[in-house]
């Protein structure tokens, strides 16, 4: 069968994957073989590496070029729950079956879908934020299994800071902590916190501890007068740093000091003989 | 609560077995399918998701033998700092038909069938060897992977239990439970060696969150026909929740043992508070939609478990020990592993180790 594309190949393959697969940023060309769809079957257009990583998959119309990028490698162990949505884009303007892909593609394709399918299905909201790589699948995934629900106002957080994976997590399990056991929904959240939120500009730390009180008064409370009393010992200890265990199950204290001298020693040893300095120590690790 | 099965499978080994045959009495117009091992069970567990799973295995029934350590060590124990009450376990079965929010076994069992190990002399003839080992008293519970009690009448196992502990040395057979099926106990003498100890809890979390299980007074009337017919009693109020309104609902639960129970009555009480393995509260949540007992405020500890902050415990600790202390001043008491903090804010002494809890727990037996 012959066909033409008037377009130049590599256009066509460097706009594709600009378009296609922004979560995995720009990637090498050369490998990348193409690959048309005519009457419902696929052909290669140009020489097919072994151990090809990428494909573009073209329906070739003279009047309609369409194109589309699959991760080759990924239809084996290394899909990303993301590439669903660029398969699915496939699909739908192909006019294809998730099984005619199976078969043509393999059991991996099959696989992430069964696992990753399920963020197909999310609100439009969540799906872009996938997209956008501001949320983890691995987070959807944690709420699925862990029985929260979505929420608006998790879908705002994440849209203004950009939070780490732990931070993610963090926030919808603090958050979804404090609106469980208040019986809020996102809005009434909102209208009762969003002027806090914006205060912060996007500082994600101010972020943090705001839902860590929200979710836990009594640990930040006394977490607070704990961490008081860490810094008076630290000044009369005239240390370098104290580690304490801020979950306050232990009351271990690890002191670090920085001795360059005899004179350095010789302070410290002074220092620890302070009588005021056992009351301190004592309200630590007592309590 | 009248238990029924869906399926009950009899492993071949077991067929001739007494409690077999008990099963097969009480249900006379069921088929009980005989097996070769658990393969043949498992196409019956709906795995379409955690609540399924959990869901289809309670409404299997399968009868085997127990084949591994007969004496365990309780699993409860968590590593480091936090002391246990040093409690030994034998697994005549495992899995619950209860359902309680918070229990553990939720997010522990893999292949959650109810079973039930009928090779009896076997375990006997295990726990003879370690009464004999052994040199201080020792307590050996059933309850820790099932109700001590859910199953009794249909299976009538536990008279067996409780004459064979009868004559023990040193060993005490602990019955943990939150079911009043004692009918089959009355008519045994325990000989001091058998104590059968109550989960307790407010009856609004009784009726809310611990389905199936027998009703707070039930569970008492339970306790007080047991201590006329000699036995031991000791009550567990484990976990303890903390919500809006705690403190009014465990004011009434101690209002009633006090009414009901005299200073000296009761063997021992067992404390615990809320603690939950990693997991445990996401399933408990598809499975209870809209419990909020995992929404309060918790750490994890070293041992991962989630705990209550320690401040919270604190709080909890010492409003139930002040109850307690003005119902029965003497009365033994340990906390589930807690740390030697706890101890010294709790508890008029820090025990040395694990079998000094024990020994404390046993007072009133001795």
């Amino acid at each position: 069968m012959q066909f033409q594309i008037q377009k130049d190949i590599q256009d066509i393959k460097n706009s594709a994957l600009q378009q296609f697969f922004p979560w995995r940023g720009q990637r090498h060309l050369h490998h990348l073989p193409a690959v048309a769809h005519i009457n419902e079957q696929f052909f290669w257009l140009d020489s097919f590496n072994e151990h090809p990583k990428t494909i573009l998959v073209l329906q070739s119309s003279l009047d309609e070029l369409i194109v589309h990028l699959l991760e080759l490698y990924a239809w084996d162990e290394l899909l990303v729950p993301q590439d669903l949505f660029s398969i699915r884009k496939l699909i739908e303007e192909f006019d294809l079956e998730w099984e005619a892909l199976y078969e043509y593609f393999g059991e991996g394709l099959r696989r992430l879908k069964s696992k990753w399918g399920f963020i197909l299905e999310l609100p439009e909201k969540y799906q872009n934020l996938v997209i956008k790589g501001a949320i983890e699948p691995g987070l959807l995934n944690y709420m699925l299994n862990n029985g929260f629900r979505w929420r608006d106002c998790y879908a705002e957080i994440l849209a203004e800071f950009h939070l780490s994976s732990s931070q993610q997590r963090d926030m919808v399990e603090s958050l979804g902590r404090y609106l469980r056991r208040e019986g809020f929904d996102s809005e009434t959240f909102k209208a009762r916190y969003n002027d806090v939120l914006e205060s912060f500009q996007g500082d994600r730390r101010e972020l943090m501890d705001f839902l860590h009180t929200l979710c836990s008064p009594k640990l930040m409370e006394y977490r607070a007068k704990r961490e008081k009393l860490i810094k008076t010992l630290q000044q009369k200890l005239q240390a370098n740093q104290i580690d304490w265990d801020r979950s306050l199950e232990s009351n271990d204290l690890r002191v670090n000091w920085n001795i360059k001298t005899l004179e350095d020693f010789k302070n410290l040893k002074k220092v620890l003989q302070s009588r005021d300095l056992d009351l301190v120590v004592e309200e630590i690790l007592e309590n | 609560m009248s238990v029924r099965f869906e399926h009950i499978f009899i492993d071949r080994e077991v067929s001739d077995l007494r409690i077999p045959n008990n099963v097969r009495d009480y249900f006379p117009k069921q088929t009980l399918v005989e097996v070769d091992g658990f393969e043949a069970i498992k196409k019956f567990i709906d795995r379409r998701d955690s609540k399924s799973i959990i869901n289809s295995g309670k409404k299997l029934l399968y009868l085997n033998n127990y084949k591994g350590d007969v004496i365990k060590y309780c699993p409860a124990k968590s590593p480091g700092e936090y002391l246990c009450c040093d409690l030994h376990t034998i697994n005549l079965m495992s899995n619950c038909v209860f359902n309680c929010a918070y229990c553990i076994l939720q997010a522990c069992l893999t292949n959650p069938v109810m079973q039930v190990h009928c090779n009896l002399d076997h375990i006997f003839a295990e726990l003879d060897k370690f009464d004999n080992s052994v040199n201080q008293p020792i307590r050996i519970c059933t309850g820790e992977v099932a109700d001590s009690l859910a199953l009794d009448n249909l299976l009538n196992q536990n008279k067996y239990l409780v004459k064979y502990f009868a004559e023990c040395r040193h060993l005490y057979l602990e019955l943990k439970t939150k079911s009043a099926a004692i009918e089959n106990l009355l008519d045994v003498d325990p000989k001091g060696r058998t104590v059968v100890s109550f989960s307790l809890n407010p009856k609004a979390i009784v009726s809310k969150i611990e389905l199936h299980t027998s009703a707070l007074t039930e569970r008492l009337s339970a306790a007080r026909r047991l201590i006329s017919a000699g036995y031991h009693v000791a009550f567990n109020i484990d976990p303890v929740l903390y919500y809006d309104g705690w403190k009014r609902d465990y004011i009434e639960l101690f209002d009633t043992l006090k009414e009901q129970f005299k200073p000296g009555e009761i063997a021992w009480m067992h404390l615990g508070l809320l603690r939950y393995i990693p997991g445990l509260a996401g399933i408990a949540r598809q499975r209870f939609p809209g419990i909020k007992i995992f929404d309060q405020e918790f750490v994890q500890g070293p041992d991962r478990k989630y705990r209550y902050p320690k401040p919270i415990r604190d709080e909890i600790y010492a409003f139930l020990y002040e109850n307690l202390q003005d119902w029965d001043a003497n009365m033994p008491r340990y906390s589930c592993v807690e740390k030697a903090s706890h101890w010294k804010k709790f508890h008029p002494h820090i025990p040395e180790n694990t079998a000094q809890v024990n020994k404390q727990v046993l007072q009133r037996l001795d």
